[in-house]
């Protein structure tokens, strides 16, 4: 049946076995263990292979007849352990061995070791000379000689110490040993001498074992059948051949990949982690599904003319100082391109980058749905006081109902929504597993639509500024659903040609084709520049009016006084603020920007009409020396 | 390449009163080059620890300590000019985060204090940034919080901030990973590499997990009873071992593809520190052994290994 | 603050226990109370109505909730011996003994914290071994024995301190102390009285040091332990790695961690210095409420003994309150369970 052998007899049946303990401020409790239910057959090695906390032991304990369950149970060789007498729960005890962690601690620091094997052979009322005899013949067993029958724990190793504890599980000569965590607190040399002990006893006894560890390299060693525990239920259980070489479950994939030494491997969860990064945020379009963005038939040119002047700038920032190429490596800079009045002045490709490749915008992708907006709102098109809900009236219920287009475009709409790009419960988590992003096994969130609708208010909206992807979703949603126009023809149309694209964009789908609007944008380091000199020229470009100068002005003057700002953006730039989806500095040059996790770029400086656009490949999504080292290199350049 | 940090002939003894009880060191030859780590591997009880605590100068007064530590562009260096440096060209991560902060200061208190200590100026901006850096999402609630308030995993990113608040030319890791869970510990590992390269101090990387050591080291020295008996690459010690305990080590070490009940054993125990060693210390437990052995033995360069033993040919 | 509920409410169950605990034993004491009062000659039908007019005939249980009625309501019974309400005798008394455990307990305080510390730095050398055998000289002398010592030694043989009196029979007229708390030497500070002031101390030396001896020694011991205990920490260890100086180590860090323990051990003490009073007032004449329990002791007198006996109880729960208090401030982890 399991792995082509026949295991007949089912020596323990583990029922919806559920364990809460109660917890002070909580009335449902914490549950350790939830509604586990396992055969354990004949003969075999049952692996239970958790992190701490995973209710492994809890489980052990209450199969085990150590704990009382809560609810559910256990039947060992057909007899329960519940409702039983003490004398036939004795009885049933004695097929029952036990192995703990901690050898000296599990043997009675005062007892020789002939009395710890001896004690469980008292109490089953075996007389002396046969308990002298028992003992004997488990200490050969067990590989220990018999002069060290009248030690005591403490002059023992801790290997002797296992050894002695196994000898003492095994005299009442039971059916089904627990062992639990049986080598953890071994070195590694003496470690591999207990688990062929283990083999060699279970296969002479027959014993069956039920293995609870941590180590993932002691079950998989030792089990036939491996079952991975995560917060009180298996995630996972299956021959271990199937386990080890199959991993169905993400966290059984990454304990694997843990165990075998391997780093993070590029797959849907991890690629936008550093250094997968470096190639994947290049070839988006590889690996997840995109769409076109097309280019200009005749593209803005610009004069270039090298300024080598700029490699030698110096820059203090956090405790050191750089050169320009420094910073740049330090940084892990994939593509920077700086143009000055209309010049193109500063030019560095690394990482297998040209000025060809396209790269990921993430983040600065919001920036360009902002400028969208504004020629869609100088069009008619829309009204952006409206509420959301009132151009998508499949989002009445839920947070979009109240929040107003312009709320979205100032992210300050009140949102129960975790930016925490860390978590896997966060929402953010959630809205990238919606959008494809990531691996998706929950069922739940099945593309952006679905997602965004249950989305919840969490106070008044226009109040406070709050980052929140989600509401860039909606407006390319939103806009798209009105204009009845693909996103990213609308961004074809209305500013990637006219601002005189030299090449073709895209921008990432979900699974239903609805653009990622908050981030999904990759393109060239150049036409990324082009969309920042739209900002310096005043809505301009190849002699025409792309967006409305009066929006540009509008922006530059920052959120309103009135709008509560956060922490982080205040430590790194004071007086700063976010509107029209672009981030504005304060203070007497007033710069205006659009930002990526990992690193991306557009940093426009009006005064200086510098424009650069950067992109990185950083190892973690954001961090305050990153981004300060970033605004330090970005304003020696404009300095310059 | 410059090196960092070269240790020779290092050996520990204890005394009381001016007789030696146990001498746990008994010849530790290591060397680190700039930005690389060096992994220690060994057992319990085979001065591992010892050796980290010898190089930051911070033995008890009942060890003497002879042999050379040089670090960096200091030379040969002292007890006392080590007081000097540690905490800031030196510094450390340790095993328990739970235990290595005091239970009873904030972690902010407690990094200010350090910060303090290395002169660094705006310090809550720093520790802001810092605490970012090793991917402690909320910094402000970190630094109010008491170590108790913390998970173990986040207690060794705020200890790896507080030993990278300014870079640091040697970092010494002493098994950071191992009152972690596995997959958390392999996330403080991925941190402190990707660290490592970004700020590119060196590192001496000691653990009893050899897949962990295998993982982060650029070379590795296996160390049994007080002595190194094995240096090199750390693909090739783990690809080739050349010591018989080496190889014992690694063959010791579980895995589904191993048959069970067949693992490579090494017979005995480690001996304990009170042992009087003549000669090669695993001798005893080894399976190759020769009379020979029974005298110290020579260390023998193979390629780019060195390995103390009588029975390896080069 | 849940938590201080809970220390509250508990703190009054261990008062109603100690106060039916002392009730029950004044009642079950094998000597008529009756007889005590009214004295030896007293008649049959006199001490018959006696025990009606003191409520002595009524069943036990009546008997304790009226006097837990009375005792909330501030009538704590008569003395038998001295004639007047108990808690007048009591409040009369209590802030002569109160002084003296204050200076005798900043003597313990700071002088068995300063010694344990320096011990601590001076492990296994002289200067600690002097300390240890000065400890263990005052943990284990009686309080009396001590008390007669130094008073021959210091009053006697060398007079530098009186012998004994809270102040000279000469300052009622010379210096007299103005009453407004009834702290003699607290009221001499605050109204100028200097010379009554340094009277007052001058007589405090000898009792107060006898007092602080046990405490003294109890003190040195806890927190050298506590901190050769904290030293071999790991965050100590950690701290002195990462270069902080060893005055910072061991001043700021290990010996904040090592006070908790030793403010236990100080209130503990604190409770028992209540018992050593007894001897030490009477060893010195100590007009407080040690002598007044020893007096009340041997003539059997119940209600100044049950009224002594709660008044005990109460300062104990209160010492120990306050203890709590300080740990949750010092120790975030108190708030934990």
């Amino acid at each position: 049946m399991l792995g082509g052998e026949i295991m007949s007899e089912i020596v323990m049946q583990i029922t919806e076995l559920t364990k809460v303990f109660p917890l002070r401020d909580s009335k449902v409790g914490f549950k350790a263990v939830d509604s586990i239910s396992i055969d354990l057959y004949k003969g075999e090695v049952l692996g239970v292979v958790g992190e701490s906390g995973s209710g492994k032991s809890t489980l052990a304990r209450c199969a085990f007849g150590i704990t009382e369950p809560t609810s559910g149970g256990t039947i060992i060789l057909g007899q329960s352990l519940v409702g039983k007498s003490r004398k036939a729960t004795r009885e049933l005890r004695a097929h029952l061995g036990f192995v703990f962690q901690d050898p000296a601690g599990s043997i009675n620091p005062r007892m020789s070791v002939h009395a710890a094997i001896a004690e469980p052979l008292m109490l089953a009322g075996m007389d002396s000379d046969s308990i002298d005899k028992r003992v004997n013949f488990l200490m050969d067993r067990v590989g220990l000689a018999t002069s060290q029958l009248s030690r005591k724990s403490h002059e023992l190793s801790g290997g002797q110490c296992q050894r002695v504890a196994i000898a003492r599980a095994l005299a009442t000569n039971p059916k089904i040993v627990l062992l639990d965590e049986p080598t953890s607190s071994l070195d590694l040399s003496v470690q591999a001498q207990i688990l062929n002990l283990l083999e060699e006893l279970r296969r002479d006894f027959d014993l069956t074992y039920f293995l609870i560890s941590h180590n993932l390299d002691v079950v998989s060693h030792l089990s036939d059948r491996v079952a991975v525990m995560k917060d009180g239920v298996f995630v996972e259980v299956g021959s271990t051949r199937q386990v080890v070489d199959a991993p169905k479950h993400p966290f059984t994939r990454e304990l694997i990949r843990v165990y075998s030494g391997a780093a993070r491997e590029f797959d849907l969860d991890t690629w936008q982690d550093g250094p997968m990064n470096r190639w994947a945020f290049q070839n988006v379009s590889t690996f997840l599904p995109t769409r076109k963005i097309e280019a200009s038939t005749k593209p803005l040119e610009f004069k270039a003319l090298i300024d080598d002047t700029l490699d030698a700038i110096t820059i203090d920032v956090a405790d050191s100082t750089y050169t320009l190429p420094e910073l740049l490596a330090d940084v892990d800079t994939d593509a920077i391109v700086v143009v000055r009045k209309a010049t193109l002045v500063y030019e560095k490709y690394f990482n297998d980058m040209t000025e060809d490749s396209v790269h990921l915008l993430q983040s600065v992708s919001k920036s360009i749905l902002g400028a969208l907006y504004a020629v869609m709102v100088e069009r008619g098109v829309i009204d952006i006081d409206k509420p959301i809900a009132f151009y998508l009236p499949e989002l009445v219920g839920s947070v979009y109902e109240d929040a107003t287009i312009a709320q979205a475009l100032d992210m300050t709409v009140a949102i129960n929504f975790s930016e925490d790009y860390s978590d896997p419960q966060s929402e953010m988590a959630r809205l990238d597993r919606a959008a494809g992003w990531r691996t998706n096994t929950t069922g739940q969130d099945l593309g952006l639509r679905s997602f965004l609708g249950t989305m919840t208010a969490s106070g008044e909206h226009g109040k406070a500024y709050q980052y929140c992807s989600a509401n860039t979703d909606v407006l390319a949603w939103l806009i798209s659903e009105v204009t009845q126009t693909p996103y990213q023809e609308l961004l074809t149309r209305y500013i990637w040609q006219p601002m005189g694209a030299h090449d073709d964009a895209s921008i990432i789908v979900d699974s239903e084709g609805l653009s990622v609007g908050n981030g999904g944008i990759s393109c060239t380091t150049r036409d990324l520049a082009r969309f920042g000199l739209l900002i310096v020229n005043h809505g301009r470009a190849n002699g025409e009016q792309v967006i409305p100068t009066a929006w540009i002005d509008a922006t530059l003057a920052g959120a309103s006084a009135d709008v509560e700002s956060a922490d982080y953006l205040q430590a790194l730039h004071p007086g700063g603020s976010y509107k029209n989806k672009w981030w504005i500095t304060a203070g007497a040059s007033r710069e205006i920007f659009g930002v990526g996790i990992y690193g991306q770029y557009v940093w426009v400086d009006p005064t200086s009409e510098t424009v650069i656009a950067k992109f990185s490949s950083l190892p973690i999504p954001v961090d305050g020396v990153h981004s300060r080292k970033h605004m330090a290199l970005f304003k020696a350049i404009c300095a310059h | 390449m410059s090196t960092v940090l070269k240790i020779s002939e290092l050996e520990v003894d204890f005394q009381i009163n001016g007789v030696i009880t146990n001498t746990p060191l008994r010849g530790i030859n290591i060397e680190i080059k700039a930005g690389k780590t060096l992994g220690i591997v060994g057992e319990t009880g085979c001065g591992k620890t010892l050796t980290a605590t010898a190089i930051m100068g911070l033995l008890p007064s009942s060890a003497v300590q002879r042999g050379q530590i040089e670090f960096a562009d200091h030379g040969v260096i002292n007890k006392s000019e080590m007081a000097a440096i540690r905490g800031s060209e030196i510094t450390m991560i340790f095993q328990n985060p739970q235990s290595a902060f005091n239970p009873i200061f904030t972690i902010g208190a407690q990094l200010t204090m350090v910060a303090q200590r290395r002169g660094i100026s705006d310090i809550k901006a720093i520790l802001v940034a810092r605490l970012e850096s090793v991917g402690l999402r909320d910094p402000r609630r970190v630094l109010e919080s008491y170590p108790h308030e913390l998970s173990g995993g986040m207690l060794q990113r705020a200890m790896i901030a507080m030993a990278l608040l300014s870079t640091p030319t040697l970092l010494i890791a002493d098994e950071p990973t191992t009152a972690l869970d596995a997959t958390i510990g392999d996330q403080v590992l991925t941190l402190i590499a990707t660290l490592q390269k970004r700020e590119g101090f060196a590192m001496l990387f000691i653990s009893h997990d050899v897949t962990a050591v295998a993982k982060v080291s650029d070379e590795i020295a296996v160390i049994y009873a007080g002595r190194v008996v094995e240096t090199g690459p750390a693909h090739d010690v783990m690809s080739s071992p050349q010591h018989p305990y080496t190889r014992g080590l690694l063959g010791a070490i579980p895995s589904a593809e191993k048959a069970r009940g067949t693992l490579v054993t090494i017979p005995g125990n480690v001996p304990s520190v009170l042992t009087n060693i003549k000669g090669c210390a695993f001798a005893e437990r080894c399976s190759a052994r020769i009379d020979k052995c029974d005298q110290e033995p020579p260390i023998v360069e193979i390629g780019n290994r060195s390995v103390a033993c009588w029975v390896v040919k080069s | 603050m849940r938590i201080m509920w809970n220390r509250l409410s508990s703190a009054l169950l261990v008062l109603c226990a100690a106060s039916f605990i002392t009730f029950t034993l004044a009642r079950v004491i094998p000597s008529d109370p009756a007889l005590a009062y009214i004295g030896p000659k007293a008649t049959a039908a006199d001490s018959a109505k006696l025990r009606i007019t003191l409520g002595l005939d009524q069943p036990i249980p009546i008997q304790y909730f009226k006097y837990v009625w009375q005792t909330l309501n501030g009538n704590w019974g008569y003395s038998l011996s001295t004639k007047q309400p108990v808690l007048q005798e009591i409040i009369d008394r209590l802030p002569a003994t109160l002084e003296l455990i204050f200076f005798a307990m900043s003597f313990a305080v700071i002088f068995g914290v300063v010694m344990g510390v320096y011990a601590a730095k001076y492990r296994g050398r002289f200067q600690d071994s002097v300390i240890r055998i000065l400890a263990i000289a005052g943990v284990s002398m009686p309080a009396f024995w001590l008390g007669l010592l130094l008073q021959m030694l210091f009053a006697g043989r060398l007079a530098w301190f009186p012998a004994t009196g809270q102040f000279d029979i000469e300052l009622k007229y010379d210096n007299p102390i103005t009453k407004v708390t009834g702290f003699p030497v607290f009221d001499s500070i605050i109204t100028g009285n200097f010379a009554a002031t340094m009277n007052g101390l001058h007589h405090m030396v000898l009792p107060a040091l006898t007092l602080s001896a046990y405490s003294f020694g109890l003190l040195s011991r806890m927190a050298r332990a506590n901190l050769l205990e904290v030293m071999s920490q790991d965050y100590i260890k950690v701290a002195r790695a990462y270069g902080l100086s060893e005055r910072l180590v061991f001043f700021k860090l290990a010996l904040r961690n090592a006070l908790p323990p030793i403010v236990t051990v100080t209130g503990l003490s604190t409770a028992y210095l209540i018992t050593g009073t007894f001897f030490v007032e009477q060893v010195y004449n100590w007009p407080g409420i040690g002598s007044f329990a020893v007096n009340s002791l041997l003539s059997i007198d119940y209600p100044a003994i049950m009224g002594i006996t709660l008044l005990a109880a109460i300062g104990y729960l209160v010492i120990n309150f306050i203890v709590d208090l300080i740990h949750a401030k010092m120790d975030p982890r108190v708030w934990m369970r």
